[in-house]
């Protein structure tokens, strides 16, 4: 059995770390020169990341998204994608940091803990199309999810500090992540869920620990764009809500270890 | 309406909403953290005499069947749903209304307005104001009044509707929940494969299902790949449909819906077919347990021996290979004689697991998703931009145009828009 996927995938962990410790010397010591060395590390973590992907995508013969492992490693290299694709310049260098903790915490979790053998057998039940657009919609909505914890944790930190421009762009931000999350999270996680679970195990709705998570974690964001949309609300409470809402969906992804269910594969 | 107006402020709260569904989430982990539906004996053995009695005189062995459980949907849903009517006449007067201004206060009190004078007479400043406006999509309205003429431009007045459609989208889900609760069913049924049972389908109609055969493929690394029931569906002792259930592909049929779930090998017994003399399947799968004794009386209806037929059993071997045996030696050809013929060759046969479901209503389901769907996209990132523009004659043949907008969602997006009308109509300054 090669163990390539495995391989990368950890050589990878290393370096978003040596990103990670060079983002937060340039977030504490406030030297922007450090910035150029941050992408350059980022981009090669990412780089090592997409060929652990690929390597992985060779091995199994599929696209990489049918179980912890695999749901993990997509979802790291989707929020690096993400982060280098539209929140690079926006984020500064403390929410970057965030960002690459979490990175570093999925990725390296996939691959010292949940590793699964490659030749490993695929449940008849996942072998549909539905896989992918479920799961792979899902993952990116979290991933947005993921950026919107960043920014609101920096907004938190720093809301005593900054000044109302910075923390106006913090919030804006919040806001362009979650309602770029929640759209994805909507299509990919509740209804292609809803349609392919009525498909494959003949319910729309098992009640299952999952399904009721990811309920939960629908809700939480629905009231957080409710709050921002509707009522017109910023600062601390909507904030403490997008960090709620992540925290909850990290619950929810390694929450089939605690309790099972229907979704205990992935 | 004085009764009325506590209930209905009541049922419009944010407030009370949010403890419902509170309600509902806590409910929700317990009853899926929580085994559902096993043998009342079961929790107490679990949780111990105290703890598991509570479990079971609190209902949470069935949460999600209890009433109070589906009180609280039906109580969210007519939250969502006094919520959706109370603020739907604001939503219409909002994303229909033509309103004109010719206050040029009220404009320049707009986040974004502009005051410029054009090197063109008014006619042809309204004609340009249009025009600008209409190839960004905009409708526009025209009124003139005092020597002025007032444009209204609106666009994408439809996305007031968006959370609107949300509402709706959680009353057809929910709905479409309760009734699948309360109004469906669904059953387990274990079948060798050569049985058959009786499904009862809508109309009063019973068919007959003829579990067939069953198959297992594997993939390259010799994992099971996909499993195949195969079913025929019997009117009248007519086969008038076929289908191959699989994971993923249920039978749906009379308001009916087959899946398969599960398998299980070891049941030893013999799978036969029964053929008449002209090669025609009389009996495609019959499961014959070890110690079954098939008697041909019983066997007469379908194989129709009283009518002189042959029929022979197709004994299927562990190696997969088929093997004809004629049983005409075993069959005397009188109805009335009861004779009988004893399995002499055993296989493991297969027990296919297949769950019968009856879901009413399911159009519920799917408008809400859609609704969910569609809802969501234009509440995020569809916005109504409204603007409104003041056009009067200055001297010389010059025309004034006072302009303001507003947007009900990004902001961003709308200053620059609207910094490009202002450039392009400064061109004719």
């Amino acid at each position: 059995m090669s163990l390539l996927d495995l391989t990368l995938s950890r050589i990878a962990v290393v370096v978003y770390f040596a990103a990670a410790v060079i983002t937060g010397l340039e977030a504490l010591l406030g030297k922007a020169r450090l910035n150029l060395l941050r992408d350059l590390a980022i981009a090669l973590g990412f780089l090592i990341h997409t060929a652990a992907l690929i390597a992985r995508t060779a091995q199994t013969g599929q696209v990489p998204l049918t179980d912890l492992f695999e749901y993990t490693v997509f979802m790291a290299w989707a929020l690096v994608l993400a982060y280098l694709l539209f929140f690079r310049k926006r984020l500064p260098a403390a929410g970057a940091l965030a960002v690459l903790i979490v990175v570093f915490l999925l990725l390296g979790s996939a691959a010292f803990l949940f590793y699964s053998d490659p030749t490993g057998a695929m449940m008849p039940a996942l072998r549909s199309n539905w896989l992918y657009i479920h799961v792979s919609l899902a993952a990116l909505g979290e991933v947005f999810f993921a950026i919107g914890f960043a920014s609101s944790l920096i907004y938190l930190i720093r809301k005593r500090s900054a000044d109302q421009a910075s923390l106006d762009a913090l919030d804006d931000l919040t806001y362009r992540a979650v309602s770029m999350g929640f759209p994805l999270f909507t299509a990919g996680a509740m209804v292609a869920g809803v349609i392919w679970a009525k498909q494959a195990w003949g319910a729309y709705w098992s009640w299952d620990p999952k399904e009721v998570l990811s309920l939960v974690v629908w809700l939480v964001y629905a009231v957080y764009l409710h709050a921002r949309l509707v009522r017109g609300l910023r600062g601390t409470g909507v904030h403490l809500i997008s960090m709620a809402g992540f925290l909850l969906t990290v619950f929810t992804i390694f929450g089939t270890l605690v309790f099972g269910g229907l979704h205990s594969y992935g | 309406m004085l009764v009325l107006k506590p209930i209905v402020n009541f049922l419009t709260s944010t407030r009370v909403a949010i403890v419902v569904m509170v309600v509902i989430t806590l409910l929700s982990f317990i009853g899926a953290t929580l085994p559902q539906g096993a043998a009342d004996q079961a929790y107490v053995e679990a949780y111990g005499q105290l703890w598991g009695n509570l479990v079971r005189h609190l209902g949470l062995t069935h949460v999600f069947r209890t009433p109070y459980f589906s009180g609280l949907l039906l109580l969210l849903s007519i939250m969502v749903f006094s919520c959706s009517v109370k603020t739907l006449p604001r939503r219409i007067r909002l994303a229909r209304r033509c309103e004109f201004i010719a206050d040029e206060k009220r404009l320049e009190a707009m986040a974004a307005h502009a005051d410029l004078v054009l090197g063109v007479d008014a006619e042809e400043a309204v004609l340009h104001v249009r025009d600008i406006c209409r190839r960004r999509f905009y409708s526009v309205y025209r009124e003139i009044r005092d020597g002025s003429t007032l444009l209204f431009a609106s666009r994408l007045g439809f996305s007031r509707y968006g959370s609107f459609m949300l509402h709706l989208s959680f009353i057809f889900l929910l709905m479409g929940a309760i009734s699948s609760t309360h109004l469906g069913s669904r059953h387990f049924r274990e079948a060798p494969v050569g049985d058959e049972f009786v499904l009862p389908v809508s109309g009063g109609e019973e068919i007959t299902v003829m579990v067939e055969d069953f198959n297992i493929e594997f993939d390259d690394n010799d994992h099971i790949s996909d499993f195949i029931c195969e079913v025929a569906l019997v009117r009248d002792d007519n086969i008038f449909m076929r289908h191959s259930i699989r994971p993923n592909h249920p039978l749906k049929y009379g308001g009916r819906e087959i899946y398969l779930q599960s398998y299980s090998e070891g049941m030893e017994g013999l799978v036969v077919s029964v053929y008449d003399s002209l090669g025609q399947i009389i009996l495609p799968h019959l499961f014959l347990g070890l110690d079954d004794e098939v008697y041909v009386e019983e066997l007469e209806a379908r194989a129709r021996i009283d009518l002189g037929l042959v029929p022979t059993v197709r004994l299927r071997l562990d190696s997969g290979a088929l093997e004809t045996y004629v049983v005409q030696e075993a069959v005397e050809r009188s109805p009335a004689e009861r004779y009988q013929f004893v399995i002499m060759y055993a296989v493991p046969s297969v027990i296919v697991y297949l769950e019968i479901v009856n879901e009413p209503f399911q159009g519920f389901i799917y408008v809400g998703l859609a609704l969910l769907t569609v809802g969501t996209f234009v509440s995020l990132y569809l916005s109504h931009r409204r603007l409104w523009f003041k056009v009067s004659a200055e001297e010389g043949d010059r025309a004034r145009v006072v302009f303001g907008g507003r947007s009900n969602r990004n902001q961003p997006g709308f200053r620059t828009e609207f910094e490009a009308i202002r450039e392009t109509l400064n061109e004719l300054a």
